[in-house]
């Protein structure tokens, strides 16, 4: 597989896993089960539930973007004989 | 606030130690000195910076001084709806990470300065560039405004009240103009830099102490709002809030943040796309901490006696740091705010006063020269300011809620941003009419919530942003793509930089 194939799953992946943490956060019925869980005294680790999952999927999506970061600039960054190879195919 | 005079001594000795520091680093330090005469050093400092000068700049967009005003004490009534600002603020680090490369290459190739010089370059229409410049500045200036007032209420805390806000305004917003007409964006950097590590250093190790001084940790802090204010740990507030509302003002924030005429100015600056990219990266971790940290303290200010009965609610955050630790403390939550409504405030007016004669006086001046075109910015940035400073003298509503308005209208540029970097069939006609009609139908939605009630809790924001995009994608098909926009893409699609950011030679094009 080319690196620019790679590149191209590698970012689709990414972007799923994007909308998935940040779907789980504006999707309705979890918010809905989140707040009755918490006024109910759901807590993970002695913080609210609520609170917790706001928390986590931030943590988590800062951490997608720091992997993203480095696999883009370190893992599958372009070099030259990968655009000299793209055009000659 | 009830202070003793010993209290107002100590905070004010911290203010003027750290004013003085501020006026040695905006004025007299080598990083704060333009060494030319070129528009590109004043407004962007000659895309200089690295990727912690911008990430100083860029967090700022979202930590802002009205953060510990008015989101501060939004959050000791109501808790965790504040934390949108958390979410909004971590998707926006991504987004930017996916957008901003292109933005850079774009400014660097063609020299762009602004925003609406992107618009220009884009969409070849000085219409649509001039209505941009226009509505871009009066959407974004009350928030600039909102920083002006956020240092009034700043001077009447660590005074006691004794020194009126009205005159905090005048003299923090003296300092910050006149270093940014000194120094153009290399003084607002170097400020932005200082605030950055206060930012860093205060808010973590404060809150965290604050915390453990007041509440006995984390644990026993969330245990004590659980039995108190349960509803203030629910996403809708124990029902008062629709999730639609939740996810209309993440949404809009997410998005709205490439809005900003002062979030392009802040790109431009960066070096390469790399340093782009680490700030983009860099941002996002600091945001969960920091950001995490002040909300979730200010969730438990709830809890902390007096504080829900204060005669200003917007002082929440100052009583809690003179409950914690006394007026030491209070001095450095002092300078803390002053550092970051200073900040703030520098990069909006060197970005909005380069707007005004860039893209606006230019127009009518076309041959202006580099230095004219330097001295009509400062000019603007003057003016600007005293009509911003003017305008915060008045009494106005909760800080944190004007914000939340303001991204109604800021969105709708969203599509104009994304579908001119992203999609070669986006022209003048389809941005401009889409805008246009996105920004009319949330104004009406915003004046006319009842009328508009059928919408179940979306804002006109929303509404009108998906207005916005029928239009952009309708005539962006409807209508012919434009001849030169092949060529402009081919810029992007030919950058390339190493892992030091270095640009990339290809051998067919040495």
């Amino acid at each position: 597989m080319s690196l620019f194939k790679k590149r191209k799953l590698f970012f689709t992946l990414v972007t799923i896993l994007f909308m998935v943490i940040f779907g789980s956060l504006m999707f309705h019925p979890i918010l809905q089960w989140l707040d009755n869980a918490t006024i109910n005294g759901a807590m993970v680790m002695g913080i609210p539930l609520a609170q917790f999952w706001v928390l986590l999927a931030s943590v988590c999506l800062a951490v997608l973007i720091a992997v993203v970061f480095y696999v883009d600039t370190k893992i599958l960054a372009v070099r030259v004989e990968d655009i000299e190879e793209e055009k000659n195919n | 606030m009830e202070m003793t005079g010993k209290e107002i001594l100590i905070s004010c000795i911290l203010v003027v130690l750290f004013v003085i520091f501020l006026i040695y680093s905006a004025f007299f330090s080598k990083k704060s000195k333009l060494s030319n005469s070129s528009m590109e050093e004043f407004a962007v400092g000659s895309r200089s910076f690295n990727f912690f000068v911008v990430l100083c700049t860029l967090i700022g967009i979202f930590l802002m001084a009205s953060v510990y005003i008015g989101w501060f004490s939004w959050g000791m009534f109501e808790g965790l709806i504040t934390q949108y600002l958390l979410v909004y603020g971590c998707a926006s680090f991504f987004i930017m990470y996916l957008f901003s490369a292109r933005i850079w290459i774009w400014g660097k190739n063609f020299n762009l300065l602004t925003q609406p010089d992107f618009i220009q370059l884009r969409f070849r229409s000085k219409p649509l560039t001039r209505i941009c410049a226009v509505s871009g500045i009066l959407i974004e200036a009350p928030w600039c405004i909102m920083e002006f007032v956020a240092l009034g209420w700043l001077t009447e805390a660590i005074t006691g009240g004794m020194v009126d806000k009205n005159i905090g305004i005048i003299i923090f917003g003296a300092i910050v103009v006149a270093y940014t007409v000194y120094g153009g964006m290399k003084s607002v950097a170097t400020v932005e830099v200082m605030k950055g590590i206060l930012v860093i250093s205060v808010v973590i190790v404060g809150s965290i102490a604050i915390i453990y001084k007041l509440f006995g940790g984390f644990g026993p802090m969330f245990s004590q709002l659980m039995e108190v204010a349960p509803e203030n740990m629910t996403v809708n507030y124990g029902g008062t809030y629709a999730y639609s509302y939740w996810n209309s003002i993440i949404l809009t924030g997410t998005l709205g943040c490439f809005g900003w005429i002062s979030m392009f100015a802040r790109i431009y600056t960066a070096k390469n796309v790399t340093e782009v990219k680490k700030s983009a990266s860099s941002g996002s971790i600091l945001m969960v901490i920091v950001c995490g940290l002040i909300l979730i303290l200010a969730a438990a200010t709830h809890l902390v006696p007096g504080a829900l009965d204060l005669a200003v609610p917007d002082m929440a955050f100052f009583y809690l740091c003179k409950t914690a630790f006394g007026p030491i403390f209070l001095g450095i939550a002092g300078v803390l705010v002053l550092a970051t409504a200073i900040g703030f405030i520098g990069v909006i007016i060197s970005s909005h006063g380069i707007v005004i004669s860039e893209n606006l006086i230019r127009d009518i001046k076309p041959n202006m020269q580099e230095n004219d075109r330097r001295k009509y910015s400062r000019i603007c940035i003057v003016v600007y300011s005293i009509i911003c400073m003017g305008i915060a003298m008045f009494e106005l509503p909760n800080l944190a809620h004007i914000a939340i308005m303001i991204y109604e209208g800021v969105v709708q540029i969203i599509p104009l941003v994304l579908f001119g970097i992203f999609w070669k069939r986006a022209n003048k006609w389809s941005v401009g009419l889409g805008y246009v009609l996105g920004l009319a139908v949330a104004l009406i939605v915003a004046f006319l919530p009842e009328t508009f009630a059928f919408f179940g809790g979306w804002t006109g924001g929303i509404i009108g942003l998906l207005v916005n995009l029928a239009v952009n994608i309708v005539l962006g098909f409807a209508m012919k793509k434009e001849a030169y926009v092949d060529e402009l893409f081919a810029v992007v699609n030919n950058y390339r930089e190493d892992v030091n950011g270095n640009v990339i030679q290809l051998s067919s094009e040495k």
